[in-house]
């Protein structure tokens, strides 16, 4: 926010002083724009074209509302910042975002500048739905120019909008857009250099306050219908037949659709397409995620050769790099699954995936646009919960933040992998000839991941049920006309997202990573060996304190340990389990077969008994399905639902949930005699 | 109501389709529109159609449009006011959402949400 007030005053600055010869000194400019424009209506695209990459994105304080804005060279010297509201289909402020985009054109946020005129964005094909906006925006009493986007694709209809004679109706100006061609861009410009700004002394008619109906619902409705009464008035004749085409773009949509959003074949394609993606943030990023870690430990030996050993060295080693390398290795995966997502809602086809998918995710709660987050989640719930944006219901977008961890995340991979590799007999369980289909270690993993998936849809419906009262779910969902990418909107919308990603990672995950490192450093005992000295830091001191809550669990203090060195990264428990086992780098394969052998071998002092068995690696693997143990992912759903209370309540029931079902597969399979 | 024969399963089993429509039968928002109810015409099947009995393919003319006040005033400044003309253009399988066609573009919504909008009672 800092920066963003602090560019602002550059900006302002810069204009100052370089404008000061140009325009005599009465005569006042436009400093700040806002962009209003309905969702589909191409008004991200007509946002970057007017800044390029003069652009940031941030949030409303106090609110969850993405704030965007950059800066227009309207030439001359002449700069101005573009704020890029909240794609909405009204202003009535009923949702944050609508609440948002009124509060800013009114003036009426100390931490946004007033905007002296406003772009409305309208959509050309779409004239009637896009016009009940500019209605409202007249009805504020700002100065609008309009924008009129896809009038290319109008005109492949054979048909042409006579912006003059809409100029004329509206009383505004009326410029024609096509981005992809660069045309009318340079007279959109000129036309905002040269208009007159809105005068900030005098307070604009705040038009009809549909706040004050929300109690009439006689008369908003009549508000409404007179809207729609007046826009029927503005278009008559305005879309005029040019030429006669056999493909109408409407006509080819629902051709499309007939195959996309089929019963059977639109399934078909969903999966298909939900397959390359869970491959390719899988699969195809492991060659970047791998440079990442070689890079972050070839950072780690540059840094131990250049300071010496001491406190120092071990916390940018192992807190900082340790702690932020860990999570910048998935930056290649939120790259990679932005890059998807913004393809899938650039095309128009996210809309048909969430017409299919509804019907199933909003039996408990969610919205066809859940399926997406949880999906990612399984790469990592990080890009899960951001990609959550794109769900409109607020109700559905917050189940899903809550649920999306419960998905088997990548990092969990390691320990699963290490718990099978050591205790899971890989014994074949289903074959077809001499081919072998089913193994045990493989069975026990599948089981992982669908309990996982379980767990999330029946957590969903309960609190769906139960917890998230409010406001009926709604499903009103705009089925845009198919469009090809535009390339682009895709990039920016990748680097906006690594940015936050990273910003993220760059602050809460540092501080955390920093304390975490300390408090498995210290109290230091340099008279112990150094496999014994982790055993007796806090970590150590605190899981020997939890010991009595996970004994039930069949877990004793070195899993304890681990539990909550894992709180980094989930993967660190192989590293900790290392270190407690005191096997060196745990990087290498004949570490991890050591380690492997060593916990086979540990055998509990006090009774006798194996530390580790089948059963207990079962209940280990159990606890981490459904345990909340990422701080980078609360940092995320921190930031996404804007209060620590979602995130602190999902610690909260996700760690009662592992508990009880690990009490349950723990106790009851020792009760059925299993070890 | 027009009753056109629907083949938008492509083969499955029309009984999906009978249940829903036999639980959409009962409007949720009654006379919540400016207009009054239609008791008094006794040749009307059923009192109300509503957006949810529609085939794949028929069309309909808004009466009014009931539900809770938000989701009301949302469907309305969605562009579904009083008097426009509505066109279902494919119902989603297991009473899944519609996808209809209004004002020139195309929109899906859940059957709760399509059994609030009250269609004119047709002539045929």
């Amino acid at each position: 926010m800092n920066q963003i007030t602090h560019d602002r005053k550059k900006n302002l600055s810069h204009f100052k002083s370089d404008t000061k010869s140009l325009v005599p000194s009465q005569s006042r400019v436009v400093n700040t724009i806002a962009l209003v424009g309905n969702p589909n209506s191409g008004k991200t695209t007509v946002f970057n074209a007017l800044t390029g990459l003069r652009q940031k994105v941030g949030n409303y304080p106090g609110v969850t509302v993405e704030k965007k804005q950059g800066t227009v060279h309207l030439g001359h010297g002449h700069n101005a910042i573009v704020l890029d509201l909240p794609g909405l289909y009204s202003l009535t402020p009923r949702s944050p975002d609508e609440a948002i985009a009124r509060e800013v054109l009114l003036g009426l946020r100390s931490d946004t500048p007033m905007p002296d005129l406003v772009l409305n964005i309208v959509d050309a094909t779409n004239l009637d739905r896009n016009l009940y906006t500019t209605g409202q925006l007249l009805e504020l009493g700002v100065p609008v120019i309009v924008v009129l986007t896809m009038t290319d694709l109008l005109e492949r209809d054979g048909h042409r909008v006579n912006a003059e004679l809409l100029s004329a109706r509206l009383g505004v100006p009326v410029c024609e857009v096509v981005t992809s061609r660069k045309h009318g861009l340079d007279q959109l410009k000129r036309l905002i250099a040269t208009t007159t700004p809105r005068d900030h002394n005098i307070a604009g008619a705040s038009g009809h306050d549909d706040t004050r109906f929300q109690n009439d619902l006689e008369h908003a409705a009549t508000i409404i219908e007179g809207r729609y009464t007046w826009i029927a008035g503005i278009t008559e004749g305005v879309v005029e037949r040019v030429t006669v085409t056999r493909h109408e773009r409407r006509a080819v949509d629902e051709k499309i659709d007939r195959v996309v959003m089929h019963p059977v074949w639109g399934y078909v394609i969903f999966l298909v397409t939900m397959a390359v993606l869970f491959q390719a943030i899988f699969s195809w990023v492991q060659a970047p995620m791998d440079w990442i870690r070689a890079a972050m430990q070839t950072l780690g030996v540059a840094i131990g050769s250049v300071l010496p050993a001491g406190d120092l060295r071990a916390l940018l080693q192992d807190g900082v790099i340790a702690g932020v390398g860990n999570t910048l290795v998935f930056l290649p995966q939120i790259l990679l699954l932005f890059f998807f997502i913004t393809l899938l809602e650039d095309t128009g086809y996210m809309a048909r995936a969430a017409f299919l998918m509804d019907r199933l995710m909003s039996r408990v709660g969610l919205h066809g646009k859940s399926f997406i987050p949880l999906v990612s989640s399984f790469a990592c719930a990080i890009p899960g919960i951001m990609a959550t944006r794109t769900i409109g219901d607020r109700k559905a977008r917050l189940i899903t933040i809550l649920v999306a961890p419960l998905m088997s995340c990548s990092a969990r991979l390691p320990v699963y992998a290490l718990m099978i590799g050591a205790f899971i007999p890989g014994k074949a369980i289903l074959t077809i000839g001499p081919l072998v289909v089913l193994t045990l270690p493989g069975l026990v993993l599948l089981s992982m991941y669908l309990l996982g998936m379980v767990a999330a849809f029946a957590i969903a419906w309960l609190f769906h049920r139960t917890l998230i009262r409010g406001e009926a779910p709604t499903f009103v969902l705009e089925l845009p006309s198919y469009h090809a990418p535009n390339l682009k909107n895709v990039m920016l919308q990748m680097l906006e997202r690594a940015g936050l990603f990273l910003r993220r990672a760059g602050t809460v995950i540092l501080s955390v990573s920093i304390v975490l490192w300390a408090l498995a450093t210290y109290p230091k005992h340099q008279e112990l060996p150094q496999a014994d000295r982790a055993a007796h830091s806090f970590v150590g001191m605190f899981g020997r304190t939890i010991e009595p809550a996970i004994a039930p669990l069949g877990f004793e203090w070195k899993m304890g340990i681990g539990i909550i060195s894992s709180f980094v990264a989930r993967e660190v428990f192989v590293s900790a389990m290392g270190t407690v086992y005191s096997v060196g780098d745990i990087g290498t394969e004949k570490a991890q077969f050591d380690l492997q052998q060593r916990m086979k071998a540990d055998v509990n002092p006090a009774t006798g008994a194996k530390v580790f068995t089948p059963l207990v690696a079962i209940a280990l693997m159990v606890y981490y399905v459904l345990a909340m143990q990422c701080i980078s992912t609360l940092a995320v759903v921190r930031r996404e639902t804007n209060s620590w209370k979602w995130p602190l309540f999902q610690l909260g029931y996700m760690t009662v949930l592992a508990w009880v079902v690990t009490f349950g597969v723990y106790q009851g399979g020792k009760l059925l005699g299993l070890q | 109501m027009k009753s056109r024969n629907m083949n938008l399963l492509g083969g499955l089993p029309r009984i999906f389709l009978g249940r829903q429509r036999s639980g959409a039968s009962t409007p949720e928002g009654i006379g919540a529109g400016t207009t009054a109810h239609h008791h008094s015409d006794p040749h009307v099947r059923k009192p109300h159609t509503t957006l949810a009995d529609l085939h794949r393919g028929d069309s309909g003319t808004i009466q009014s449009i009931g539900g809770t006040s938000t989701a009301r005033l949302h469907l309305m400044e969605m562009g579904l006011t009083p008097g426009t003309r509505v066109r279902v253009v494919r119902l989603a399988v297991f009473g899944g959402p519609l996808d209809i066609q209004v004002r020139g573009y195309r929109l899906s919504l859940r059957r709760e949400e399509a059994r609030a909008i009250l269609l004119q009672p047709s002539h045929s």
